[in-house]
């Protein structure tokens, strides 16, 4: 081989080492290029959208890519996220979302803060237990009683007052059934319509999600997975 | 030629233009060819499905209530393939006529079936005498409820739970839905409403949420509560 072709053939090494660097570092920058994709945030009235990722599963986010109370687009990268939801005097609410291609986050339906509710429910408290003490035959007590959703969803349990015995002593413990006692433990949901408050569920010994398609779920659980002794 | 040769040629010549006849006659007419059980037929009251076969591929049906009419309270479901419409039955009474119209079914060519009635009989046949056939459907249908209501409802898979007098705590026929097997519902029978709380402590000690089942609450003696 003469000193010409030694040459060239040196270009065509460069060149072909140039092009296949090119080749793998415009592959790099595809992969890179790709890895993003486009966020719109529209969030309503004075909510506050934060997207990022969270390390536990408390009602926080550690490491925010956007947080806004206003229409936003931005890229971000790939991946999972958790998307928080607050607004004053509601709940916040924190929920996974995938992000694999443009999308669109729009404010959700946010509960009413636990202060709030207990608020609505000292307000309209006398009305409720009258509602609820109406359901059954006297002898019953309200023992366990939650608030819902904007203040226009509650439970009760009821408890006979005749479950315990009377005739041991006041601080004997643990207290024990009275075996003359007929009357079942019982679950009601109530709803607020139209500004009063009417019989949703029940009064049942277990309210059947199957039952009631349109009360929340998270209701009926909640109240049939009341813990009753504690 | 032969005699024989005639005939044999012409009894060819004719099943083909009979074939070729009836292909016609099913490419012009839309209808039902052929229904199982058979129409007026008595059958055991255990079947589970009738078949019925049409003559061209028929339409989606969405809902088969605008396609039979009659006594379509035991219909439980249907399925439906090219040209093939599968009603499936709840239980069937005994000695009892079930007559149905099949209506307003189109083809994909756009035809439309004439209203057409179809009835059959249900009679008692011991389980031994049943055909084979139907002895193999009524199995694997059973096999098939089974592991369906264990996927609905997997807290089947620890019951009974016996710790009577105290309470007993098992699976059986849906009240809401009696007429559907792949329903279930959990029975507590207790004497005690005591008894039937913890029964209650229980199911939810073995991480089952009771909102996800229709409960039937009994008394020891088969009273309800």
């Amino acid at each position: 081989m003469n000193y010409g072709s030694k040459v060239i053939s040196k270009k065509i090494i460069i060149v072909a080492i140039f092009c296949l660097a090119l080749i793998i570092g415009g592959g790099f920058w595809w992969q890179y290029y790709n890895s993003f994709t486009e966020v719109t945030i529209i969030p309503n009235n004075d909510t506050t959208i934060t997207v990022g990722t969270s390390t536990d599963n408390q009602l926080a986010i550690q490491k925010p890519n956007i947080k806004t109370n206003q229409l936003l687009t931005k890229k971000i990268k790939k991946g999972n996220y958790q998307v928080l939801y607050s607004q004053p005097g509601y709940q916040d609410k924190i929920v996974s979302v995938s992000i694999n291609k443009n999308t669109t986050i729009k404010s959700m339906d946010l509960d009413y803060t636990p202060e709030r509710l207990n608020q609505i429910l000292n307000q309209d408290k006398n009305i409720i237990q009258t509602t609820v003490l109406s359901t059954v035959t006297t002898g019953y007590s309200i023992i366990k009683e939650d608030i819902y959703k904007k203040g226009d969803w509650y439970s009760a349990v009821l408890m006979p007052n005749s479950w315990y015995r009377t005739d041991l002593p006041a601080d004997y413990h643990p207290k024990q059934p009275n075996p003359n006692n007929t009357l079942y433990i019982l679950r009601v949901v109530l709803h607020k319509d139209n500004g009063g408050w009417r019989v949703a569920a029940g009064p049942s010994i277990v309210l059947s999600i199957g039952d009631y398609p349109s009360i929340p779920q998270e209701i009926i659980r909640t109240v049939n997975n009341k813990d009753l002794f504690q | 030629m032969k005699k024989v040769t005639y005939i044999f040629i012409t009894v060819v010549v004719a099943v083909i233009a009979l074939m070729v006849a009836y292909n016609i006659y099913n490419l012009l007419v839309f209808r039902i060819t052929s229904t199982n059980p058979k129409n007026h037929s008595t059958v055991p009251s255990v079947i589970i499905k009738a078949d019925i076969s049409f003559s061209q591929k028929i339409k989606k049906i969405s809902d088969i209530n605008n396609h039979i009419t009659g006594d379509t309270q035991t219909i439980q479901g249907f399925t439906q393939s090219d040209k093939k419409l599968t009603v499936y039955f709840n239980t069937l009474d005994i000695d009892k006529s079930y007559t149905f119209t099949i209506k307003n079914i189109e083809s994909t060519n756009g035809k439309k079936l004439k209203d057409s009635p179809y009835t059959f009989k249900t009679k008692y046949v011991e389980a031994n005498k049943l055909s084979k056939g139907l002895q193999a459907e009524l199995n694997s249908q059973t096999d098939a409820i089974l592991e369906q209501q264990q996927r609905q409802y997997p807290l089947l898979k620890k019951l009974p739970i016996d710790t009577l007098p105290l309470y007993k705590i098992t699976g059986g026929q849906s009240k809401k839905y009696p007429n559907d097997k792949t329903k279930v519902a959990i029975y507590i029978i207790s004497d005690s409403p005591a008894d039937t709380q913890n029964a209650l402590d229980y199911i939810r000690g073995l991480g089952f949420d009771p909102s996800d089942y229709e409960f039937v609450f009994q008394k020891i003696n088969g009273e309800g509560q």
